[in-house]
């Protein structure tokens, strides 16, 4: 599927044609969007009536494209006297540099026209398609044209205007020129959004009236972001290519919610996820402490902020939780939907203590631990007091209204949880790989309270609670017949026992009795989930298999990444660099980008990764993927003060190195080798 | 007369110490105007204002001031809502009812002091085992 050019800052993107025009339908993510409603719906440029044809199109940063066009209708560029360069750069809306070039030896006269409307429509409307409810309005005030829409008190606008003179009507602008051989005329076009209330911005990037000063900014501000990560250094120049590309997708999805003091934190997926999620920002920020530290702290102070406080049934909030989704739209704003925010997943409240815990390991800022010492107590109270909703010591998840989620896991689609025989179990429904957080949450909270809480009571009832989980837990999810852990318990506490790549995020939490790890690492590694290239969603011989079936046999990456994760924390280095390597070969074919899923099946078979027909891209934790791999494949491990590296390259890696790795340490390098006979060499660690 | 909104701010300045604000530090200014819930309300003479000073949880709330670190301004009728949870906070926001200038930090730690929509919520199921 051809991506259409996507540039973005933020939660504002545009999406267009290849030719720079938008015209979206009701239904297409078109547009430009911004704190998840369209201010722009149709931006068409016309020459003398005429449609524009593509000659190319440059990428030149996530923030900024540029089209090179022709006049013409046919799909041959006959006589091309005239050319046309449209230079968009997104800010607070969006600045764009018109450019027309006459190479003719005669002066032309020229109409240039510009079509602007917009539908205001939430992010949700177009994903659904739903009717507005308000009404629309336009003004020209001072050669600027206003496009708005209200509904009650809720009101957005679109302010448009040119540099250069023009006739201004409700639908657009309209230039008449004149131009001499050999000359070029230019005009910058500025639109800018604007909401009441809430994302009310107090201090603006930049000043409207100058739109073209963000620019250099925002240049500056990736080129420090590329300088300050890690620096990779291998022999394998696709995985060289795949990283940086992530590295640069990281920095697009970069986004500054209201509440962090200007700091950013990974937004989900562009475009329907640009925005906070609790589990996306959570699990992307676990795959980047690493690299961007600075990720998770914000993530974690953001998601504290907005912890939840009371029972809220339309949000499904209990006091402790921390949120699934937080919307800006209009369907939020009328509760036509619950995301202001949001709070209905199962998995984000003890990820959030295992992220507090794992960001400490690597960077020792115990202040934030402390900052956040009630947040993390309350979240850990809430698996207890709020998410037992059977009563039999297990997270279980069940909405408590129709707009709420019906699976409140990563896998949440209809039918991701079914039993072997196809059928889909009731609710409350208790999915394994909630358990295994759980029980790190505790694990890792009892940490914090011994080292920095200094609450050496709290952390033995922590403890004990986490041995008496793990216990229970390989009794009652353990399915007798096939050697596995169920997917699932059901709302009678019976197991829903499909083989699923769930049973791999249990050995990344540890719960997994370490009697039982080699049988797990078989199945994984098995014919029935690995799928050459990685491991599958769910395991073929299910009835609901099907490799292209969202959460039901596709192959996530970032699935994967916590798979070899939890490969390494049982000591299998040589499946876990197995894992990277059909992931990164994947990476390669999809030029370094990471989709959020592709086929299942099996590699022999396709030769290529099928993608999962998806419009998100890129998305986070795919983004974080080649990351976290990375770190698995060196072994790193921080211990102390110190970083451990331990490294298991796959075949087609020769050697690695990870300069400048940031952390407690300072700055400290990491580097692998494979030896002759396949195996690594060690190399230790020396500070920089 | 006392209204919802005089009993939330009396009962805040008695609670002292509030564990949810821990990590506020600052003062908000809320500026409460006289209308109807759904409008603007009627200029400067009709505005009612407190100020809710927070230093790490400890919370001290007064009728005026000088500096605040984030003004909050609603109509009168609507905050006697919010703090009955009829009304939801960040959607009254959304919809242009509350608007917020400074730090908004600070606002989004204070409106999880307000209570969720009535009539209460029960808790979705007993406590686990232990």
């Amino acid at each position: 599927m051809k991506e259409l050019p996507r540039i973005l800052d933020g939660n504002t993107f545009v999406v267009c044609d290849e030719r720079g025009d938008i015209e979206a339908s009701s239904t297409d993510p078109t547009g430009l969007f911004s704190f998840d409603t369209r201010f722009l719906s149709t931006w068409v440029l016309t020459v003398n009536g005429d449609r524009l044809n593509m000659l190319s199109v440059d990428d030149l940063q996530y923030f900024e494209t540029r089209f090179f066009l022709v006049p013409g209708t046919g799909t041959v560029y006959v006589d091309a006297k005239l050319s046309v360069i449209r230079q968009r750069a997104v800010g607070d809306g969006f600045h764009e540099e018109l450019t027309i070039l006459n190479h003719d030896e005669n002066p032309v006269d020229l109409t240039i026209r510009i079509e602007a409307a917009c539908d205001f429509a939430d992010l949700f409307e177009v994903k659904d398609a739903l009717e507005k409810k308000g009404k629309y309005y336009s003004r020209i005030e001072q050669g600027h044209l206003l496009l708005g829409y209200e509904r009650e008190t809720f009101r957005r606008e679109t302010t448009i205007w040119s540099s250069q003179p023009c006739q201004v009507d409700d639908h657009g602008f309209t230039f008449t020129l004149h131009l001499e051989p050999d000359t070029q005329w230019t005009t910058e076009l500025n639109v800018v959004t604007s909401m009441l209330g809430w994302a009310r911005r107090t201090t603006p990037k930049y000043d409207s009236e100058h739109h073209h000063d963000a620019k250099p900014l925002m240049e500056r501000s990736l080129e420090r972001w590329l300088e300050d990560a890690p620096r990779l250094e291998c022999d394998n120049d696709q995985l060289k290519r795949t990283y940086r590309r992530s590295l640069i997708d990281l920095a697009a999805l970069r986004f500054a919610p209201p509440v962090a003091g200007g700091h950013s934190l990974p937004a989900a997926g562009l475009p329907w996820f640009m925005t906070m999620f609790g589990r996306d920002s959570i699990l992307t920020s676990l795959q980047t402490v690493p690299f961007v530290p600075e990720l998770s702290s914000t993530t974690l102070r953001a998601l504290a902020a907005w912890q939840g406080s009371r029972v809220d049934d339309f949000r499904d909030e209990d006091p402790g939780r921390i949120l699934h989704e937080l919307r800006y739209g209009e369907l939020s704003a009328f509760e036509e939907r619950p995301h202001s925010p949001y709070y209905g997943n199962a998995d984000a409240t003890p990820l959030f203590v295992v992220l507090l815990d794992e960001y400490e390991r690597w960077s020792g800022d115990t202040a934030l631990v402390r900052d956040l010492e009630y947040e993390a107590r309350m979240a850990l109270d809430w698996i207890d007091k709020y998410a037992d909703l059977m009563g039999n010591g297990y997270i279980s998840y069940q909405r408590r209204k129709e707009t709420g989620l019906e699976n409140q896991c990563w896998k949440d689609s209809w039918d991701s949880i079914s039993y072997h025989d196809g059928r889909l179990p009731g609710f409350p429904r208790a999915t394994c790989e909630l358990q295994g957080y759980a029980y790190d949450a505790k694990v890792r909270g009892a940490r914090l309270a011994r080292l920095v809480w200094k609450d050496n009571e709290y952390a033995d009832r922590l403890e004990r609670e986490a041995a008496s989980l793990k216990r229970r837990f390989n009794k009652d999810f353990w399915v007798a017949e096939g050697q596995f852990y169920a997917l699932s318990l059901d709302g009678d506490g019976t197991q829903v026992d499909s083989l699923s790549s769930n049973i791999g995020h249990l050995l990344w939490s540890g719960i997994v009795d370490k009697s039982r790890a080699k049988t797990i690492v078989k199945h994984l590694m098995g014919p029935r989930l690995w799928s050459g290239w990685g491991v599958r969603t769910l395991a073929e011989g299910e009835k609901r298999y099907n490799p292209i079936g969202y959460h039901v046999g596709t192959v996530w990456p970032f699935d994967n990444s916590f798979i070899a994760w939890g490969l390494r924390r049982y000591g299998f280095k040589q499946e876990a660099a197995q894992v990277a390597a059909g992931i990164l070969d994947a990476a390669a074919l999809f030029e370094g980008r990471l989709p959020e899923a592709f086929g299942g099946y099996e590699r022999s078979v396709t030769k290529y990764p099928v993608q999962y027909p998806t419009a998100c891209s890129p998305q986070a934790w795919s983004t974080g993927t080649p990351m976290l791999l990375l770190r698995t494949m060196l072994g790193l491990e921080p211990s102390g003060d110190h970083l451990l590296v331990d490294p298991a390259l796959p075949p087609g890696i020769a050697w690695l190195g990870l300069l400048d790795i940031p952390g407690r340490w300072g700055a400290i390098d990491a580097f692998a080798r494979a030896r002759d006979d396949g195996r690594p060499r060690r190399r230790a660690a020396a500070a920089a | 007369m006392t209204g919802p909104t005089e009993k939330f701010f009396d009962e805040l300045a008695r609670r002292g110490n509030e564990p949810l604000l821990h990590r506020a530090n600052g003062t908000m200014r809320f500026d409460l105007e006289n209308g109807n819930s759904n409008g603007k309300g009627s200029g400067k003479n009709g505005v009612q204002q407190w100020f809710v000073t927070v230093k790490r949880g400890e919370i001290t709330v007064a009728r005026d001031g000088d500096r605040a670190d984030s003004a909050c301004r609603v109509s009168k009728a609507l905050f006697d809502r919010l703090v009955t949870g009829e009304q939801n906070a960040m959607a009254a926001t959304l919809r242009g009812l509350l608007t917020i200038e400074g730090d908004p930090e600070l606002f989004v730690l204070f409106q999880r002091l307000l209570p969720a929509r009535p009539p209460a919520a029960t808790v979705p199921a007993q406590g686990g085992r232990s």
